[in-house]
């Protein structure tokens, strides 16, 4: 009798150290996405200021046509790319992408603010003062958003490959890391992160 | 990585700091409750002892009296802290008020406080703590900054002119992540606390105050001998308790300095994590140690706050006694390599000392920075013209939104009719509303202003929100009745206006507690039918031109409702006080119903193939009404701004041959 009841313990026991695992990781999980949209905001934001951004441009840089037709189509590339990860932010290869078209973007906006230098009167425009301020802290916010998102996803992937969540983790519907949003040139980046003056 | 080990070492002081408090408040007390008790035992049996106190005396109090005592003491001290801890608590806003902080809008468009609040707000990102509200110190030169508040939702962050103007992008960042540790780490709080509990120690002390106070007014020294033995032992206990809770007060100051070093420590290190650069605080640390004012603040409050500051507001103390680490041990943590050079300031310290920063309006400084910059050039104005209308307007109301008043008059500008007897009527309105300069900025606005495209009135709305919610609560009774007033008169309300109001009133309404826990009144929908049938009704009127078409949009919300005895009611369209009556029920039912009412909504808009702006808004409004989040429904065109181009209701435009929306297009 006593037996069967200490059996009765042990398994129940094990039970609820199974679901533990199956909640710990969903919560996880979800932490990471959340923090994914805290990023996806922030893009979406500075996808927001550049149309504004070559608007006031353009006014001035009438002969620089196909530096701006550059910014846009990285801008319109990238933004593709971000809703195509936000749809499914756990298909492979997704981030990668994401990062890519983000690096083109800046890259293209680092060309345009080269041009820029030839154009004294736009750099001390009021609403390109303004615009790159704005554009400055979204870089920054970006940065800051994809920190606590790399946290985010370390700590999900250092949980479902710990012992013993690994045996789990598969059967629970986790069957693969979660991908680190690392910008491929991201020394590049840390040259420009803003559009300099 | 250094900066966690810079955290490790402040907790670990901060907690051995906070055990000895404790045990020092704990020894005051017995000490205190000690006092208390042989006082006590010495009245009960003061016939057959003498005065003197002797070791048999301490053994005779009975076990009874000591923990009696000591109760009330603990009782006693804890009563004090309290009180005292109510008057400490009072949020964050309260004591940026009175440190002299002025609020800074959220849509703010001057250059250095827009900077500000970006910065704020990537903080907030790299904390992951909500935004709190941010203020500026515009009198005080000296460059400093504080956090204030007893929990992450009703903090405050204030920053001075000074540190403004000072500092640049990186080293404010570094500046602002200092104070934003402070609030993850609760250190007001913390502080609170301690100060509180030390109020109770310092209060042990008050027999011994009033006591000597009151005696050394009245008596003579010549009457003290004349006392009885009683009251020569109820002052000798009261001198006992008053060294007690004056040294103990003494001694817990000084501890409580000791944590507000160690958490300044942290929070330094707690900067350099979320900014990842340990330079922007360094540098600002170090302009501070140059500036001519140092961290000095002008604020009769200052003083007695100084632990809330970014740096010391005072000069210079003891260094037990100071309340941050000297200011080079804290650049020395953050840059060891610096050789203790003082750094070039922004503006020259010798320069004639300048009085506070005066404070410019946002058109003045944008004309100063202009001029200064030797950019005014005429072909600037030709080219801000050629910049889209909708970038243009942007730049132009933005700066309008930041005054309430000029808020006010913005929103109010919207309702004021286009034929010149009927606005004559709506201007005298406001002329007799309570809100001294409201028509002299309408009238402003009239002639300066160009009329706004309708898919652009909320996005007004919500721009000068904040400025309106500066108001006081009078004025905000005045604005609406004034706005209502507006509204009516001309006799008759249309739908746009009625939008307009709700909008703005909900805008404004503080969200109560009891709204927040009241019961729902209905539990389905079906008891709602006949609200439902008004308010779907006035709806589809809205969108539609012809009476058949609204019947079609009206039979696609039934569908979806799945309910055939839906009645549409052509009589109640127009009728306010119907449709108000209506909302105001459904307002009283669960969520699920309200939801049930938005989908049908949308539905009936989406029937004929596409949203126009009236039904977009009328949406919101509702809405607004029901304090319901608004569907994601994109409007025919879509909501990129780089497809748009300002063609919205190209659409709209043919679809209503509604009298009521001819204003609109």
């Amino acid at each position: 009798m006593s037996t069967a009841l200490v059996l009765l313990a042990l398994v129940g026991a094990a039970i609820a150290y199974v679901i533990s695992i199956y909640n710990r990781l969903i919560s996880l999980r979800n932490q990471h996405t959340n923090a994914f949209s805290q990023i996806e905001v922030q893009l979406k934001r500075r996808y927001d200021l550049i149309p504004t951004l070559v608007k006031t441009a353009k006014a001035y840089m009438s002969h620089e046509q196909e530096t701006l037709q550059q910014v846009i189509q990285a801008r319109n590339a990238a933004q593709q790319s971000l809703k195509a990860v936000g749809a499914a932010p756990d298909a492979p290869g997704g981030m990668a992408q994401l990062a890519g078209a983000e690096g083109a973007l800046s890259g293209a906006l680092g060309r345009m603010s080269m041009v820029m230098e030839a154009y004294p009167d736009l750099k001390a425009n009021q609403n390109m003062m303004q615009l790159s301020e704005e554009l400055a802290s979204t870089e920054n916010r970006v940065s800051f958003a994809r920190q606590a998102f790399n946290d985010a996803v370390t700590s999900f992937n250092d949980y479902r490959a710990s012992f013993p969540p690994v045996f789990f983790a598969a059967k629970f519907g986790h069957p693969r890391d979660a991908e680190l949003l690392e910008f491929e040139n991201s020394e590049q980046l840390q040259e420009m992160p803003e559009v300099e003056f | 990585m250094q900066f966690i080990k810079g955290q490790e070492n402040a907790r670990r002081q901060t907690s051995y700091l906070l055990a000895l408090f404790s045990l020092a408040v704990l020894s005051i007390m017995l000490s205190a409750a000690l006092v208390l008790s042989v006082t006590y035992s010495m009245f009960l049996g003061y016939t057959q002892f003498s005065i003197g106190l002797s070791i048999s005396q301490f053994l005779l109090i009975s076990p009874t009296i000591l923990v009696n005592s000591c109760g009330s003491v603990l009782l006693f001290v804890l009563a004090a802290s309290c009180l005292k801890w109510f008057q400490l608590r009072r949020g964050g806003a309260f004591v940026a008020a009175a440190l002299g902080g002025t609020p800074v809008l959220s849509n703010t468009q001057e250059p250095l406080l827009r900077l500000l609040m970006n910065v704020v707000e990537e903080m907030s990102l790299a904390s992951r703590i909500v935004p709190p509200r941010v203020f500026i110190l515009k009198d005080e030169a000296g460059i400093n900054a504080f956090a204030a508040g007893n929990s992450t939702t009703d903090a405050v962050v204030a920053v001075s002119q000074g540190a403004l103007d000072e500092l640049s992008r990186d080293q404010l960042q570094g500046v602002v992540a200092h104070e934003f540790s402070h609030i993850l780490n609760e250190d007001m709080r913390l502080n609170s606390v301690l100060a509180a509990l030390l109020y109770g120690i310092e209060c042990i002390a008050l027999p011994g105050v009033l006591l000597f106070e009151s005696t050394g007014s009245s008596c003579s020294r010549s009457s003290w001998r004349n006392q009885s033995r009683g009251s020569s032992i109820i002052h000798l206990a009261a001198g006992c308790l008053y060294l007690i809770g004056r040294l103990g007060y003494f001694f817990g100051e000084l501890m409580r300095s000791a944590v507000s070093r160690q958490r300044e420590y942290l929070a330094d290190a707690s900067a350099v994590q979320f900014t990842r650069n340990p330079d922007g605080l360094a540098e600002a640390l170090k302009i501070v140690a140059a500036h001519q004012y140092c961290g000095q603040v002008d604020n009769s409050n200052g003083p007695h706050l100084s632990h809330l500051f970014f740096v010391s507001p005072l000069a210079k103390l003891a260094k037990f006694q100071a309340t941050h680490p000297p200011l080079e041990e804290r650049i020395r943590k953050l840059d060891p390599r610096w050789d203790g050079k003082p750094v070039a300031l922004k503006t020259a310290p010798d320069s004639a000392p300048s009085p506070a920063p005066q404070r410019m309006d946002p058109m003045q400084a944008m004309g100063v920075m202009a001029a200064t910059m030797n950019t005014v050039t005429p072909t600037m104005a030709r080219h801000d013209a050629m910049i889209t209308p909708q970038v243009h307007l942007a730049s132009q109301t933005a700066l309008r939104q930041q005054e309430p008043l000029d808020a006010a008059a913005s929103v109010l500008q919207l309702l004021l009719s286009d034929e010149h007897d009927e606005q004559q009527r709506q201007l005298a309105v406001i002329d007799e509303s309570l809100l001294p300069g409201l028509r002299s900025s309408v009238s402003r606005q009239i002639s300066s202003g160009t009329e706004l495209p309708r898919d652009q009135w909320f996005e007004l709305i919500e721009r000068c929100m904040p400025a309106l919610r500066q108001l006081s609560e009078q004025q905000i009774k005045a604005y609406l009745k004034c706005l209502l007033l507006v509204i009516q008169s001309d006799q008759k309300t249309e739908m746009w206006e009625w939008c307009i109001f709700q909008m703005v009133k909900q805008g404004l309404a503080e969200t109560s507690k009891a709204a927040l826990f009241s019961k729902a009144h209905y539990k389905r929908w079906q008891q709602l039918e006949t609200q439902f049938s008004v308010v779907l009704s006035n709806f589809v009127y809205q969108g539609h031109s012809c009476e058949a078409a609204s019947k079609k949009a009206f039979a696609a919300a039934t569908d979806y409702l799945g309910a055939e005895n839906l009645r549409f009611q052509p009589d109640s369209i127009d009728d306010f006080t119907a449709f108000s009556a209506a909302l105001n029920e459904i307002d009283r039912g669960t969520a699920s119903i309200k939801a049930k009412l938005v989908h049908a909504l949308a539905h009936a808009a989406k029937s004929d193939g596409g949203l126009v702006i009236q039904e977009r808004q009328l949406i919101d409004a509702i809405c607004a009404r029901l304090d319901f989040p608004p569907p994601e429904l994109s409007i025919s065109h879509t909501q990129d701004p780089f497809v748009s181009n300002g063609k919205l209701s190209a659409k709209g435009a043919e679809k209503t041959t509604n009298p009521a929306l001819r204003k609109a297009s």
